[in-house]
This record gives C-alpha cells, structure tokens and sequence, in this order.
C-alpha cells in the first residue's frame, strides 16, 4: 500500500507513469508497505499467465526473498526506480524514506533489491546513476544502501506512520517492529539478504528469457 | 480486465472517481472478465486481516456468488452503481455491455445485482430517470429478473461486435453464462444467495 499523501501521475510515453508526493513527508516514513490486498504469485503461477497479463505482470511485480512475485493491488505498482531512491527496503514489508520528501517530489526505489529478471538500461539521471540495474547489485552496494536504511530507520518511531496498522508482516519484520516499539532501531536486515541467487525456470522458459 | 477503451476519472466529490468510455464500445461487447492478477479473497484470508481492512473491502470488493468477495488490480473496481446500468453480467465472472455505451459515458454496474445483503441498502443519486431512490436489497429480484433480459440480448449479439477481452474469455464461462440467462436461473441463484447471507 502506497503513502496517502502521494497521487498517481503520468510522466512521459516513454517512462510511463510515476507516483508523486502531495505533502512533504520526514525521513523514516514508510512509504510503501506490503498488504494483505497485495497478490502473491508463485513462480508457477507466473509462468502459466495468460500472455497479455503476463506482460502486465512482468512490468509491475517484483520478485521478493522468498521467491513469490508480489503485484500491487494499488498504485504503489507504478512507483519508478532511482539510483538515488527517496526510499529503500526494510524487512519483507516496508520501504522506508531515506531522506525528507518534498511536496511534488517523485517517490522512487532502489530495483537493485527487487531481484529484476533481465538486466535494465537506467535513465534516473542521478549523479551518482549506475547505468544498468543487475539482480545482483544488493552483492555490491549493500554496504552504503544499508547504513542508509538503518539511518533513516532509527527515525521511524518519532514520525507518523499511516501505513503501520495495514502492513503484512514477515518473519524479518517481527524484530523491526518490536525495535520501533522499544524506540531504539539500530538494527535492520541487510539488502544483500533479500538477493536470490537462482532465477526461476518455470519463469525464464515460459517468457523466453532463456533456454531452451 | 476491463476494457481497453476505458478510462479512470474524477467523477465529483460525492461519487469520486468513475470508469468512463473512451470510444463508443456497442451492446454486446465483453467490458470485463475476471482474470488470474484479480483477486478472489477467501473467509479464511479476510479473517487474517485487521479490522482497519473492513471499509477497504466494503469500497473495493463485490461478492461473486461463490462466497469469495473479488479484488481487481485495475479500473475494474472503480464501476460505480446505477439504477440504469449499461453492464452487467458479474455473476457470470465477466460482463457485457447492455446497451451501446458513448465515449465520454461512464460504465455503470446495479449493485443490487451483486449479492446485496439487507446492511447494504444506500440512498441512491444516479440521476437516471428510473433511479429507484433507495437501493435495497428488497428490490434484488425484480432487478436481476429485469437485467437478465438484457443480457439475453447482449450475449446473442457478442460475435457481431469486436472483442478485444476475448482471449481471457473461457469457453466454459461462456456457455455458463448462455444457459443460465435462458433458464431463469440467474435471477435463482442471487435470490437463493441473499435469502441465505450467503
Ligand atoms: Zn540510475
Ligand atoms: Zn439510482
């Protein structure tokens, strides 16, 4: 589930649409969650889509640590990649700002961690851009993207968190939440965790990603 | 899915936002079929939920007859109601267009059609001339018995119209929907749901 305090616009033909900031919002919000709304799909299930839902599917679900595919119920589906993200993944179930968000401002992630299926060509124009976006880039960056969740974390106890009450958590989550509780978050799961080694067969065979 | 030639619109502060025409789309054309990316969410699944979920699944979801209330990942989900619908057919897990809708017209659902129970009548400003005021659960027969006629007619007339839903259309769906509009069964069915709570 996306922030309220954001709407859904449409940038350009070629980026598509994004998702946009209405009000300023602090570094450790929770900018997205995972809800009992989202639907998961499991490798299979993926596979075995019809051929025009399987394109929809390809471009707005992401592939989660445990292996399943999550499709957004909602437009948090839309929200765009930056190598410069305004938030980044915590646990199995939220995204976290990493900086103050100004009203207007693009809302984006890091697809590093959303263990992408095929390499993609990034046009994020950020400083500090990598060009193209691997699977395996949380195997890299983990260092940096870490001390940043666990900077902006240690915020989220002091600002309002609209999200919280509809969130699904994980296994990962139980220790974060009873950390936001106690007001002392110092510790967060590292985004290299969330990285799968191995793709999926039904996957890649059935979308003709690779061999046979 | 919903038709392609739709889209998402601000409708007023009251309604909120509607699903509206983009070109003309004719009575007989397929507006919406169940696919596999909506979701069907089960007792079990809805009781695992917070309560804060109550009024998201009230807004958001309708009842499909087989216990499950329906989750749709796109514009599916923003029909709004009206007492002179130009879709229906959602018992049949797709609808059709009843009538030839305009571009610029929004796509309408009877919600009385859609396993209303007793805690769910509205007061009702469709602005239709035959808007019924209130929709009340009461009135659910004599709406289905209505819509089932016109569905009979938009489904005789689905290959004269293009169908561009209909390779997520199942054969078997099909013939479903066929035999129960040509036996009153329809009209049966949500009375038989609604009399028992489901
Ligand atoms: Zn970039
Ligand atoms: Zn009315």
């Amino acid at each position: 589930m996306i922030h309220p305090c954001s709407e859904l616009r449409f940038i350009s033909p070629e980026v598509g649409y994004g998702v946009f900031a209405t009000q300023d919002i602090p570094r450790g919000t929770f900018l997205w969650v995972l809800d009992y709304f989202d639907r998961i799909l499991t490798p299979a299930e993926v596979g075995a889509l019809q051929p025009q839902l399987r394109t929809i599917a390809d471009r707005y679900s992401y592939q989660a640590a445990d292996g399943n595919f999550v499709f957004c119920w909602d437009f948090g589906r839309y929200m765009n990649h930056s190598c410069e993200p305004t938030s980044r993944g915590v646990g199995d179930a939220f995204e976290v700002a990493i900086r103050d968000v100004a009203a207007g401002e693009e809302l984006t992630s890091e697809y590093g961690t959303l263990n992408l299926l095929t390499p993609m060509t990034c046009y994020c124009g950020a400083p500090s851009c990598r060009g193209t976006i691997r699977r395996d880039d949380a195997a890299r960056h983990f260092e940096q993207w870490d001390e940043q969740t666990r900077t902006a974390f240690a915020l989220s106890h002091t600002v309002p968190q609209p999200l919280l009450p509809f969130a699904k958590l994980g296994a990962r989550d139980l220790p974060l939440m009873d950390a936001l509780q106690a007001g002392r978050a110092t510790w967060v799961p590292s985004s290299r965790d969330f990285h799968i080694v191995d793709v999926p067969e039904e996957v890649l065979f059935a979308s003709g990603h690779g061999a046979p | 899915m919903i038709h392609p030639h739709t889209r998402l619109v601000a409708i007023d502060s009251v309604v909120g936002n509607g699903v509206v025409a983009t070109r003309r789309i004719p009575r007989g054309t397929i507006t919406w079929v169940l696919d596999e990316l909506d979701r069907p969410l089960t007792g079990t699944e809805m009781n695992a939920m917070p309560s804060c979920y109550d009024k998201l699944i009230d807004l958001w979801t309708f009842r499909d007859g087989r216990g499950h209330r329906v989750l749709c990942w796109d514009t599916g989900r923003n029909l709004n109601h009206s007492c002179e619908p130009n879709c229906g057919g959602s018992e049949f897990w797709f609808e059709v267009a009843l009538r030839d809708i305009e571009p610029g017209e929004q796509l309408t659902n009877d919600y009385a059609t859609l396993y209303m129970r007793p805690s769910e009548d509205f007061a009702c400003r469709c602005g239709s001339p035959l808007c019924r005021g209130a929709a009340s659960h009461e009135q659910v027969p004599i709406v289905v018995a209505a819509i089932q006629k016109q569905l009979q007619l938009a489904l005789s007339e689905l290959t004269l119209v293009p169908q561009p839903l209909s390779g997520l259309l199942r054969a078997d769906w099909l013939e479903r929907a066929r035999e129960l509009v040509a036996s009153n069964l329809v009209a049966a069915s949500v009375d038989a749901v609604v009399a028992v709570g489901e």
